[in-house]
């Protein structure tokens, strides 16, 4: 798993669409959709592995997303929902 | 609490002529068992539960407070609001690491929790059951403008609405706007303007 | 304590877990559970203020007992329904229970002992009361 940055403030990125019965921090609503990234919050404790183990002390890269309320389910124009999400969670979107 | 059955019996406090729910059973037996096997000691749990009575949002609104009326405390809290709360003098280091949003004229803040129901508990005290609840937790990333309606906090249309959901281990708190013609009042006066709602994002801070 | 969500994943939901609540109104809606929003606050019962503090105990950093992220998981085992149903410190002592288990510092007998025994007395003190 890499541990470096991998997305750039300003870029967009879309959530994997995987459905797993593991224990993981990225809400349904949001697989699938398209956001950007505001913020790059540095590595942290990496919580799919640490659910399972208190050996597991791996990190992962961690980004703050920004969704349009219009893109997730054609909400309003004036809407906005941030959320922390690991960088394996994402994928570059071509713009 | 007297009751017709009460006849003087030493009884726990919990228990009355009703049977123990599932939930008390539950709890009685996990914590005497735990206990028991020495991973924690009553003592431990009185001191938490002390601790848990001591937090409040009212520690939450003097720090809102103390930035409406220091620019400079406000720069370093919104940067690096652990930071800004240890230089007040509080030892926050064993806390989850926090995010404060500032609301502005054009943008209001909200915060959630969708995955389970996280909260700066040591900035704002206990969660309030509403923030717990299943039609919250679903509600509020998707009709924002109608919940807030709902708790009597009318936006209008061009105001953007960004809702924080914090699914991650960063806990969210809101900096709400200084009602104006509050500027002027001493910090106490001000920091009694803050409510926990308003530190949510479901509410702000009203002239009284 | 065995991983089997797979089977908590019902069809009807897609793939969603039971906790995962972002959005999913008609999914509240269907299991008849009222979306407005209640801001009437009750006192915790006694039971609930030591069951947070034990969770706030068991998960606090360095302890190294049930960390938040094992809490969580346990705290995600659950049906939609039974998810909806229990209230929040109900879930959070089942899954306590669940993750102590798994992790040995109880047997799953020895909490069975336990809970048959605060059951007994529970009932004991009941027959006194209403002797």
């Amino acid at each position: 798993m890499t541990e470096v940055q991998e997305f750039q403030i300003g870029q967009m990125v879309n959530v994997k669409s995987v459905c797993t019965n593991k224990h993981h921090r990225v809400p349904f609503y949001l697989k699938g959709k398209i956001g950007k990234v505001t913020e790059y919050l540095g590595l942290v404790e990496n919580p799919e592995s640490a659910a399972y183990s208190k050996y597991n002390l791996d990190v992962y890269p961690l980004y703050r997303v920004c969704f349009k309320q219009t893109s997730l389910w054609g909400g309003e124009q004036n809407g906005e929902i941030y959320a922390d999400l690991a960088g394996k969670w994402l994928f570059e979107v071509e713009v | 609490m007297p009751t017709e059955h009460s006849h003087g019996h030493p009884t726990d406090p919990d228990i009355d002529a009703h049977a123990l729910s599932e939930g008390q059973i539950l709890e009685m037996a996990l914590r005497e068992l735990l206990i028991e096997k020495g991973v924690v000691t009553q003592p431990e749990l009185n001191e938490q539960m002390n601790r848990t009575a001591s937090q409040s949002a009212s520690f939450g609104a003097s720090v809102i407070a103390r930035a409406w009326k220091d620019e400079e405390f406000k720069r370093i809290l919104l940067n690096n609001p652990k930071a800004a709360i240890t230089d007040l003098g509080y030892d926050v280091s064993q806390m989850p690491d926090l995010v404060i949003v500032e609301n502005k004229s054009q943008i209001h803040n909200v915060v959630v929790c969708t995955l389970c129901s996280c909260y700066p508990r040591y900035m704002l005290g206990p969660p309030p059951e509403w923030y717990r609840s299943a039609a919250y937790r679903a509600r509020i990333v998707r009709d924002p403008r109608e919940v807030l309606l709902e708790f009597g906090l009318k936006l209008p249309p061009d105001i953007k609405i960004r809702v924080y959901d914090s699914t991650a281990d960063l806990r969210y708190m809101v900096m709400p706007l200084c009602p104006q013609g509050a500027e002027s009042m001493p910090i106490d006066k001000l920091a009694a303007l803050v409510t926990r709602d308003s530190m949510i994002g479901v509410g702000t801070p009203r002239l009284l | 304590m065995r991983d089997d969500r797979k089977s908590m994943i019902e069809p009807q939901s897609g793939g969603r877990l039971a906790h995962d609540l972002g959005g999913f109104l008609e999914h509240l809606l269907c299991h008849g559970i009222d979306v407005s929003i209640s801001k009437e606050e009750t006192l915790k019962q006694p039971y609930e203020e030591r069951t947070d503090a034990l969770l706030l105990l068991l998960s606090a950093a360095g302890r190294g007992l049930l960390n938040v992220h094992a809490m969580r998981r346990a705290s995600e085992q659950f049906n939609h329904e039974d998810y909806l149903k229990l209230s929040y410190y109900d879930r959070w002592l089942r899954a306590m229970v669940a993750l102590c288990i798994e992790e040995g510092i109880f047997s799953e007998e020895e909490w069975l002992v336990k809970r048959q025994q605060v059951k007994r007395q529970s009932e004991a003190i009941q027959r006194r009361k209403s002797d």
